[in-house]
């Protein structure tokens, strides 16, 4: 619908006051003025801001994106809360922003032809060269992109997302035909426009964060940087000595508060969307492919931990132990390039990470594995750093390379002897991924080059070579790719086809006398064998982890104080790696029984200790775990959830009856939730459920779910529906059916109106739900079959009249947010 | 390192916003069918040279991210079992497969999902494939299984390019670029087709 036009002004003449003074002529102005804005102001009226809702989207089906943002814009004049017009504006205004003169002539200087660029048929590219690399014009600086997208596209991005925020309403629903998106009809819900709005803070986030970098180097360098001599970090880095370190530290405090509301807009958005009807397609719809939900989970979980650790140190659910201090991204006082590793060509040297904690961000990391992560290789990333002539002893080397990995140091005192030329000088070995070789030889020599070069064979191939080990806490590395088996050696675990084990030692002497774990849990997962004996042909087993890691990658044993001990590294199925050992002389909570007990005197508080059930003692008989004692200051639920950074323990709830006898109250592993009695006196029992020694967990008080008991079962609507629930504080109580490994269970009820089937699904939980279906008869519990569907979603057959109950719970206790979609068909 | 991000994070945002270009509008109105058989022709011949069973035809949506974008609709044949009736013409035949859409109207690709290559009477596919989409070049992109039978020999792979030769069964090109000849098994074959 065009605009109206406005409606001319008529003047009266019937004003006449005698002669035509001044006055009057003045005041007969003023009258045509007011008239005219008055007229003015009725055209504006004449149009609501519904009509310019409804002008906009006509002028969308004909592609006038202009026209429709005026239009849009008319309808906020007359309304700045309408949900749809603000919708519709910060749409338009952020598709406009491509055809806009300053993005329009970035884009031209990066070399895209002014050709094709519609946005509903975008075909102009970025230049490339011949073998399809991006090749943009000289001359533009990846600062100049920076400045644009901080100067005009931020503020477009500000100003869309503060328009979307006037939307709130929970019913919203903005439906869109094909013929306007020019793609597809599209419905567009609460859900998404608060994930828009997550994406919209994204990228204003990344903006600020870009901005603040020095990227005073052409586009063209930044792009092209490829494994050709010239264009490698190496170059580019000593190219621009400033590249990557703050330009601006202004936007700082600007860029954490805007992570902090991306987060909270995505976590909102997410439970919107998980919370629609199956049936319903919007913009933004739940992935239900396989897997799909859980990386959604770990992607929602570390935004939630980064934006925890804005405050304080956070585990990070998806990555422990490391944790994170993520406000110290926006100090302001660690640029990315004071953080950066040398570089050569394009792997970073060894040994040379300033800091391993990033700034502060990341915490947990060893510095000597962090290359790795970078790069695995290990015929790269090792140097030599510097030379120096030290009068009276030689010529002193400074060599970076992986920690456990040897290196030959070899010299030339004449490069054009093709045949002679280099010869050995000795071995280095960076344990912490950098070390120091003298050449004494050099004193006789007025000149000498020399190189590095990796050696295949480990440095502690031989059982006489093995490296020590120090303390009661000792990390041993080393690589096995090329290691050998000796003759003598004691044999080894064989895959049954593989012969070579490929063994590298240390050997360690115990400080003081208790039990020992080695966890060989990272890396190439080798097992790890422990020997007493000082020769090879004496050797006497002690202890060995699992042949195949997938059962436990490591052992423990009891360790007499002075004794020294023989560690072997090696696989059975004859593959090599990176090898790391973390050894820990286990120091055990002494809180092993009810009377050694720790009391727990404040809830939610972190209890922690170390276990040692899964140890034998010098008798081989394994201890029982650890004990806390706890009296319930009132009645009501609580439950025990087990922290993160607990290693795998399982827990057992146990009530004192005054007597001295234990009643067993409850039990499960990633929760346990309890009914407690006013003054009741609690133990917790905390046992090894798998490897690892650290215990980790929280007592707190919480709310029973509403449908906790089968007999409170939140009702299934006949009607589609995604019913929201948690099992967090979910028990199972003796008048519910064989909980099966579950210890955490909630109910829904479904009375059939006819026959048909129910279909369940439970996509979108935060961990792997399994469901149950009962009928309760007169002998107590039926379980009801159901079938499997392609789609992931169970079918039951259902009886007209019949009530069938469905249990949904996690193993082991584990428990969380339930999404229950459900559909009922009649035959 | 600048151009990158900052083309795709514009396109996301684009993206993000419903407007993107006008082909996929097809995609509107997207047809949905259970239980399909469908009897290909080549043009020159009277009788049916290939069949199609399709046990569910229904719409999907892109992914992007971690979620599935409702602007961006696709059509998913599920379950399809492609019998191929005849010895001879077995490109054209299969470039006749490769082209057939559930209406005229349609000009985009459809992906077919649990396919099963079925030659004459064999009562056991000699390709089996998890995902497959026609190629504008000629042939299919295979990917999450592609199982093909030779004999009592099963070979396995998770993706590979099925490109058609003139007159044959054509070959698989593996992502590390080897092909791998495929030979129908013209024994089983019926020289001419029935009708269906």
């Amino acid at each position: 619908m065009p605009p109206l036009q406005p409606t001319p002004p008529t003047v009266s003449k019937q004003c006449s006051f005698g002669s035509r003074s001044f006055v009057a002529r003045v005041l007969h102005s003023v009258l045509i003025l007011a008239m005219a804005l008055g007229a003015s102001m009725s055209t504006s009226s004449a149009q609501s801001p519904a009509e310019w809702v409804q002008s906009g989207r006509a002028l969308l089906t004909t592609s006038n994106l202009s026209g429709a943002n005026n239009a849009f814009a008319k309808a906020l004049q007359g309304d700045p809360t309408r949900p749809d017009a603000n919708a519709l504006h910060a749409t338009t205004r952020l598709v406009l922003l491509w055809s806009s003169p300053a993005v329009s002539n970035l884009l031209t200087r990066l070399g895209m032809p002014t050709q094709g660029r519609s946005v509903y048929h975008w075909t102009a590219p970025f230049p490339h060269d011949a073998e399809g690399r991006l090749a943009l014009p000289p001359g533009v600086l990846g600062s100049e992109v920076t400045t644009l997208l901080r100067s005009s596209v931020l503020p477009e991005l500000i100003a869309a997302e503060s328009e979307l925020a006037r939307i709130t309403n929970p019913t919203f629903l903005l439906r869109l035909s094909a013929n306007e998106t020019k793609l597809s009809a599209v419905d567009i819900d609460l859900g998404d426009i608060l994930l828009s709005r997550a994406l919209f803070k994204g990228l204003i986030f990344w903006i600020y964060t870009t901005h603040s970098w020095d990227l005073e180097a052409p586009a063209r360098v930044l792009t092209s940087i490829s494994e050709t001599p010239g264009n490698t970090v190496e170059d580019v880095l000593a190219r621009y000595p400033s590249l990557l370190s703050f330009a601006t530290t202004n936007d700082m405090v600007a860029a954490q508060a805007t992570f902090s509301s991306l987060v909270d807009l995505y976590v909102a958005a997410n439970t919107r969307i998980v919370a629609r009807l199956a049936s319903d397609t919007r913009l933004f719809n739940t992935d239900n492919s396989s897997g799909s939900a859980q990386r959604e989970r770990k992607f929602r979980f570390l935004l939630q931990d980064l934006k925890a650790s804005l405050d304080q140190a956070t585990l990070l659910r998806v990555s422990p132990p490391l944790r994170a201090r993520m406000d110290q991204l926006f100090t302001g006082k660690n640029s990315i390039r004071s953080l950066l590793p040398d570089f050569q060509a394009n792997t970073p040297v060894a040994g040379t990470l300033p800091d391993s904690t990033f700034g502060g961000f990341l915490l947990g990391l060893d510095p000597a594995d962090v290359p790795y992560s970078f790069n695995h290789r290990t015929d790269k990333g090792h140097r030599i750093r510097a030379t120096r002539f030290i009068p009276g002893a030689g010529v002193r080397l400074d060599v970076n390379g992986h920690p456990g990995m040897t290196y030959e140091v070899l010299a030339s005192d004449d490069l054009s002897d093709s045949q002679n030329g280099w010869f050995e000088l000795g071995s280095v070995f960076p344990s912490e991924g950098h070390s120091v070789f003298l050449d004494t030889d050099s004193l006789n020599h007025s000149h000498r080059f020399y190189a590095l070069l990796p050696s295949s064979r480990p440095q502690n191939d031989d059982f006489e070579d093995r490296l020590p080990l120090r303390g009661s806490t000792a990390v041993a590395k080393g690589w096995n790719n090329e290691s050998t088996t000796e003759a003598t050696e004691p044999e080894h675990p064989s895959s049954g086809f593989i012969s070579e084990w490929g063994s590298i030692w240390w050997s360690w002497t115990a400080p003081r006398s208790g039990y020992v774990v080695i966890d060989a849990c990272s890396g190439s997962y080798p097992q790890v064998e422990v020997y007493t004996g000082s020769k090879l042909t004496d050797l006497e087993l002690l202890a060995r982890s699992q042949e195949n890691p997938n059962y436990g990658c490591s052992l423990e044993f009891f360790a007499e104080a002075g004794v020294a001990y023989s560690i072997a590294a090696g696989h059975p199925f004859g593959w090599g790696g990176q090898v790391r050992l973390q050894l820990d002389q286990v120091s055990a909570s002494s809180n092993t029984s009810m009377d050694t007990s720790v009391a727990i005197k404040t809830l939610g508080i972190l209890e922690q200790g170390t276990d040692s059930s899964h140890l034998v003692d010098n008798s081989g008989n394994p201890a029982e775990g650890l004990w806390w004692s706890w009296t319930a200051p009132s009645v009501g639920r609580y439950w025990i959830k087990r922290d993160v950074s607990d290693e795998a323990h399982g827990f057992t709830v146990l009530l004192e009856d005054g007597q001295g006898k234990l009643q067993w109250v409850s039990d499960g592993d990633s929760s346990v939730a309890f009914d407690a009695i006013q003054s009741g006196h609690y133990f917790v029992l905390a046992t090894r459920r798998d490897s690892g020694n650290h215990v980790a967990f929280r007592l707190d008080a919480i709310t029973a779910p509403r449908n906790d008991e089968p007999d409170k079962a939140d009702p299934i609507p006949e009607t589609p529906a995604s019913l929201i629930g948690s099992s967090d504080g979910a028990t199972v109580s003796s008048a519910e059916p064989s909980p099966q490994g579950k210890s955490a269970t909630v109910w829904w009820r479904f009375t059939a109106p006819s026959n048909g089937y129910l279909s369940l699904g439970s996509f979108s939980s935060d961990f792997e739900v399994d469901l149950g279906t009962f009928e309760k008869k007169a002998g107590g519990w039926t379980n009801i079959p159901w079938n499997w569907t392609f789609s992931g979603t169970y079918n039951l057959s259902v009886t007209a009249g019949r009530t069938y109950y469905i249990r949904a719970g996690g193993w082991d206790g584990e428990s969380g947010r339930i999404v229950l979609r459900t559909s009922y068909f009649r035959f | 390192m600048i151009d990158s991000p900052t083309s795709r994070l514009l396109a996301l945002l684009v993206l993000s916003l419903a407007w993107m270009p006008g082909p996929l509008a097809w995609a509107a109105a997207l047809p949905t069918a259970k239980d399909l058989t469908i009897p290909i022709y080549l043009k020159d011949e009277p009788q049916p040279v290939a069949r199609l069973r399709i046990t569910d035809l229904h719409t999907d949506f892109q992914r992007r991210g971690l979620f599935r974008i409702g602007v961006l609709p696709f059509l998913v044949a599920q379950g399809v079992q492609v019998e191929i009736l005849r010895t001879n013409r077995l490109d054209e035949i299969l470039r006749s497969v490769a082209a057939w859409r559930p209406s005229k109207s349609e000009s985009q690709a459809i992906e077919w999902r649990e396919v099963k290559f079925f030659f004459g009477s064999d009562t056991h596919p000699a390709l089996e494939v998890g995902r497959l989409q026609a190629i504008p070049q000629g042939g299919f992109r295979l990917s999450e299984t592609v199982r093909v039978r030779t004999g009592d020999q099963t070979t396995e792979w998770k993706e590979a390019r099925w490109i058609f030769d003139r007159g044959g069964l054509g070959r698989l090109q593996l992502p590390d670029n080897t092909t791998i000849p495929l030979i129908a098994p013209s024994s089983r074959v019926q020289p001419t087709s029935s009708a269906l």
